[in-house]
């Protein structure tokens, strides 16, 4: 690398970055920075504002407030009536489309960037053929597109992207167009090659299974704002809002009124020992993950003290899943995961087996 | 490793790209404009309001003459629409062959042809009139082509009902099956199905095509020219001719003739936009499945034994009369003694003058449909893409000169050329018929270029710009190559109209800048029908050449897009 900016300095900085629509805010103050090396990803529901926000960087949209500086450039301000072109900015985007140029082969795809920078021949031809070979298209350099599965053609918009180092790769859902499977192994590969490049990445996505397992930050939108800014596994286990714990995993709700210390939550018929107090009197929702609620067939170790009866059991081959209405709270109904051994039946009485320890509690 | 991403990208400054862009706009503005203001500030000029219109019965006769002989529109765009039905919803024997001779006699010149009917159809020497003639209680030749009907009679043949069928075609095929399989489902045989459904749902595309059927029909010339000059039958575009062509030129009775006609057309023209946002909404509610054809049993030879008869008259007889006329000593006369001879051909290709319109036709046919084929991806790009301002305006003034006809263009700018110095350079050169042609032919370049730039998916523009490279460059290397099959098309289609134009570059051609169509039409204004004759295969043959080509490249478009 050339003149490298301080360790400390962030390769992506973004300062109350706003854009409107009309009267929609699509994003609304958002900030954060991303370090050299590191995974970042914006996760969040379809018009959360995170492709926006990518846009914005990637210097396609104007920001109509806030900042963005690249590698301590500031390349886009509302205030100060700056606006890099999207040339100007050093960055690599893979499209959700792919967007490879359909009347060029998969080399030529690949060489433009260095074509577009005035590079001499060899040396594209020798940097094409080593992304060629990293992103394993080995072979395929005269394709065109339409000769290419959708993995293939996403790993030429990802060679392309790649091939002029960029100091920034944007990723825009590059995985969802590919069926479970292919998705699967690409995100293995992409994390792969992430780590042997040591490439700095803003990941967009609204599938939580690749921003847990390929971010090493995950930033949560909603509604154009940031709802929290953590590590994969802090983001599930300690959500900072509904939202999140809502969007992130799936979520057990159930609710109760806090009595006695506000430690005890009366749920129908019953009450459950919690560590988090409330006010006492408080209407709360306890939200817990399905892996935190056991199933069991009689009362004792582990038991809640949560009881009900099974309405409804369906069969999903690794699992089932079972709808118990809890006693004494009949408008309440929780769905709560059984292992295929277990024998449950419609009708059967069941108790909750709850580990208090991990539950969390929303005022509502 | 030296750092790649340090390699400064070639772009523009936003400033600069402003400044182009807005230039591009403002020579759109302002040669479309332009011709406009040239007209209507040129009718005010003293009495000429009184003298054009209520002094000479011509003018009045010629604007009379032009909405009679408008009729044909409606009449065309009837037949069209039910040739283009029967062609698409019926399994006929050789419905293919018969789409693609409408197509060939769509791209025909007309000039040509018209010779061709004279041949036929001349009160003294026509072919059918003395065989009819023939015929007992027969004593005087049944038809005279000098005539409001003769006349009519080639446009609606050998263009408007052709036009009709290449321009509904698109609409009927996109027509969800769905809507005439429902009707056939609750219980309507096929043709009334066609009356209740499909012609309804369908009427404001054909009143679309009527009424630019109409506003094309003002463009006509050169029939005008040579069948209603004889008898005393003068539309607006020959009279105009006759006023420009007057020592000293009755410049300013020319534009106030043209002033009330381009009025007309105004009112036609937002009518006609109006109706066609319309219509696409009706016609695109559909998906545009593919459906199965209907299945009429022994009828359909009927049906297409009826469109056979229509090709035959419309394409396959006027070609064989044209190469018969060419071929004759005196035009139109069979029955001397050795009719024929090549005399005309050798006399034709061996004169030099002959080969320098052959020469400045393929000059101004290329350069018109080069530059244009560049200027309207510009321009379209620029409305489609940019966020210039006034872009919207700029989107609808290029759509201006398809209401202005011809004459009208060609006579404003003749007018410019002769009163400003600086234009002057351009007079009677074959420079200012290149710019009149992309001029005349910028709505419909622009419009086919704006389609096919929005169906280029934006983010593979964005990834070039990503990857480092400017919107120029973006442009040119990203953009044309994407919509290269349309780029053929559009060209194909502007050198074709250039070849056969004739009104619009009349007024501005000199001998040195002489077409081949001006050639062809000034040896049939001159009687020598013959060497017209002899012009008009050539450039016909040339022509269709041409649209072969096309044709050829138009599939592509349609299988690829």
């Amino acid at each position: 690398m050339g003149a490298a900016p301080p360790a400390d300095e962030p390769v992506l900085r973004i300062r109350g970055l706003v854009k409107t629509y009309g009267a929609v805010r699509a994003v609304d103050d958002v900030s954060f920075d991303l370090r050299a090396g590191e995974v970042l990803t914006l996760l969040g529901p379809s018009g959360c504002g995170k492709s926006t926000t990518l846009r914005m960087i990637a210097g396609l949209e104007q920001p109509d407030g806030g900042e963005v500086w690249v590698r301590g450039r500031l390349v886009a301000s509302a205030a100060k009536q700056i606006m890099v072109p999207p040339e100007g900015r050093k960055v690599g985007l893979v499209f959700q489309s792919y967007a490879i140029w359909p009347h060029m082969t998969v080399a030529d795809n690949i060489a433009y960037p260095l074509k577009v920078r005035r590079i001499d021949r060899d040396t594209i031809a020798a940097k094409v053929a080593d992304i060629i070979r990293l992103v394993k298209l080995d072979g395929l350099a005269g394709r065109v597109p339409n000769e290419l599965s959708g993995g293939q053609q996403q790993r030429v918009a990802l060679a392309r992207a790649l091939v002029y180092e960029p100091d920034l790769l944007l990723l825009d859902e590059p995985l969802s167009n590919l069926d479970s499977v292919l998705r699967k192994e690409m995100r293995a590969q992409l994390k792969a090659l992430q780590s042997r490049l040591a490439t700095t990445v803003l990941y967009v996505t609204h599938d939580q299974e690749e921003a847990m397992s390929l971010s090493s930050r995950v930033v949560v939108m909603n509604h154009g704002r940031i709802e929290q800014i953590d590590a994969p596994a802090a983001v599930y286990e300690r959500p900072a809002t509904r939202f999140v714990q809502d969007f992130v995993g799936q979520t057990i709700r159930l609710r109760g009124i806090a009595e006695g210390d506000g430690t005890r939550i009366r749920i129908g018929g019953s009450t459950l020992a919690v560590r988090e107090a409330m006010r006492a009197g408080a209407a709360v929702e306890v939200s817990m993950r399905p892996e935190d609620v056991l199933l069991l067939s009689e009362a004792g170790a582990g038991d809640s003290g949560l009881a009900g009866q099974i309405v409804e059991v369906t069969y999903y081959g690794d699992r089932l899943e079972c709808a118990i209405r809890i006693d004494g709270a009949e408008d309440q109904m929780v769905v709560v995961n059984a292992e295929k051994r277990q024998s449950v039946a419609a009708g059967d009485r069941v108790f909750l087996g709850i580990d208090t320890a991990r539950v969390k509690l929303w005022p509502i | 490793m030296a750092d790649l991403s340090e390699a400064a990208p070639w772009t523009s400054s936003p400033r600069v790209q402003l400044a182009l862009g807005g230039a591009a706009f403002a020579l759109v503005a302002l040669v479309t404009i332009a011709p406009v203001i040239v007209v209507v500030v040129g009718a005010f000029d003293g009495n000429v309001w009184r003298e054009t219109f209520l002094d000479s019965p011509y003018n009045r006769n010629a604007i009379f003459y032009s909405f009679l002989l408008g009729l044909r529109a409606p009449i065309a765009a009837l037949i069209g629409f039910l040739i283009a039905w029967l062609l698409i919803r019926i399994r006929l024997p050789g419905g293919r062959f018969i789409e693609f001779a409408m197509w060939v006699t769509f791209f025909i010149p007309l000039l040509p042809v018209t010779l061709s009917w004279i041949l036929l159809l001349n009160p003294r020497y026509g072919l059918i009139n003395q065989l009819l003639m023939k015929l007992p209680f027969v004593t005087s030749p049944p038809f005279d082509i000098y005539s409001v009907g003769g006349i009519l009679w080639v446009h609606i043949v050998a263009s408007s009902v052709p036009v009709m069928v290449v321009l509904l075609g698109p609409a009927i095929r996109q027509l969800d099956a769905s809507f005439e399989e429902v009707g056939r489902v609750s219980g309507s045989g096929p043709f009334e199905v066609f009356r209740k459904i499909t012609l309804p749902i369908l009427a404001p595309a054909i009143l679309t095509g009527t009424l630019a059927g109409f506003i094309k029909s003002l463009e006509a010339f050169e029939v005008e020219q040579l069948l209603g000059r004889p008898s005393d039958i003068f539309v607006y575009s020959t009279r105009i001719y006759d006023l420009v062509s007057w020592e000293p030129p009755k410049f300013a009775s020319a534009m106030a003739l043209s002033t009330f006609v381009l009025f007309v057309l105004l009112i036609i023209a937002v009518a006609y936009q109006r109706l066609s946002l319309r219509s696409d909404y009706a016609t695109i509610l559909g998906r545009g499945a593919s459906f199965r054809q209907l299945q009429i049993g022994r009828m359909r030879w009927v049906v297409a034994g009826a469109l056979w008869l229509v090709v035959a008259v419309s394409l396959l007889l006027p070609l064989v009369m044209l190469v018969c006329g060419s071929f004759m000593k005196l035009f139109g006369f069979f029955t001397i003694a050795a009719p024929y001879t090549v005399q005309h051909w050798r006399d034709v290709l061996g004169d030099p003058t002959f080969l320098s319109s052959l020469t400045n036709s393929l000059v101004l046919s290329a350069g018109a449909g080069g530059g244009g084929v560049l200027v309207y991806a510009v321009v379209a790009y620029l409305i489609v893409r940019s966020r210039l301002p006034g872009r919207r305006v700029v989107d609808l003034l290029a759509w201006l000169p398809w209401s202005i006809p011809g004459i009208l263009l060609g006579v404003s700018v003749l007018w410019l050329i002769l009163a400003s110095k600086m234009l002057s350079f351009l007079y009677g050169s074959l420079a200012s018929l290149v710019l009149i042609m992309i001029v005349a032919q910028m709505p419909i370049g622009v419009h086919m270029m704006k389609t096919s730039i929005r169906q280029i998916a934006v983010e593979l523009e964005h990834s070039s710009r990503v990857c480092g490279a400017g919107p120029m460059r973006t442009f040119f290397a990203i953009v044309l190559p994407l919509i290269r099959p349309m780029l053929v098309s559009i060209f194909v289609i502007v050198f074709i109209s250039a070849l056969r134009d004739i009104s619009t570059i009349i007024m501005l051609a000199s001998a040195r800048s002489q077409t081949l169509s001006l050639l062809m039409m000034q040896f049939a204004s001159s009687s020598n029908l013959e060497a017209s004759a002899v012009i008009g295969i050539v450039t016909t043959a040339i022509v269709v050449f041409v649209a072969l080509v096309a044709r050829r490249f138009g599939l592509q478009v349609t299988v690829q897009r």
